[in-house]
């Protein structure tokens, strides 16, 4: 795992961490899915995507 | 969390869905949204099935958890950044807003728009380090 915050891979593969070969890079389809939100209802990558591109944030969660 | 949140707007202005996704059942991610005022949609990864599959899970903390990350989407779910983070550490809304701004007025051509935020940021680290040196 980089610790640095801005360790970004714009064009290359040079940051994949190793172990870590599926994380998708720069360029790849990410994998689609759906998932639901706080109010239950879907939320569907694909689709949104259709409309405009979407930041994803990956948090640890609550606790 | 809290500074996305505070850029939601401006990032929204710019074109950009955003979402958080965490493995915690939708109470508790309703929990959060709710103190932190989050305006943006928590999505709710219970079976890790996500987070596998985007090879994304540390498996050795509370019984599997996602590694921090921001990835940007676009049509066709093409990935068009990334930025995989530490614990305490992550890219800003801040950096990102600054290198939307600094492109050009107008939609450009949204494939080459995240590249060009993230070399940007690299080149913005760059200039930071050496100043500090």
């Amino acid at each position: 795992m980089n610790d640095d915050p801005l360790s970004i891979d714009p064009t290359t593969d040079d940051d994949q961490p190793s172990g870590r070969p599926n994380i998708p890079r720069v360029g790849d389809v990410a994998p689609d899915f759906q998932l639901p939100n706080t109010s239950q209802q879907p939320w569907h990558l694909n689709e949104r995507v259709e409309i405009r591109p979407a930041i994803l944030l990956f948090y640890r969660g609550h606790w | 969390m809290a500074d996305f949140r505070d850029h939601f707007d401006a990032i929204g202005a710019a074109g950009f869905d955003l979402a958080a996704i965490s493995v915690d059942p939708t109470r508790a991610a309703a929990l959060l949204q709710a103190e932190l005022y989050l305006p943006f949609d928590l999505l709710c990864d219970t079976d890790r099935s996500v987070i596998r599959s985007w090879d994304l899970l540390n498996e050795h903390e509370h019984g599997g958890i996602p590694i921090p990350a921001v990835v940007t989407i676009g049509h066709g779910r093409a990935v068009l950044g990334r930025s995989l983070d530490s614990m305490t550490r992550q890219v800003s809304p801040q950096d990102l807003l600054a290198a939307l701004e600094s492109t050009d007025s107008g939609p450009p051509p949204r494939r080459f728009l995240m590249p060009r935020l993230f070399e940007f940021l690299r080149l913005n680290r760059r200039v930071r380090r050496a100043g500090e040196g």
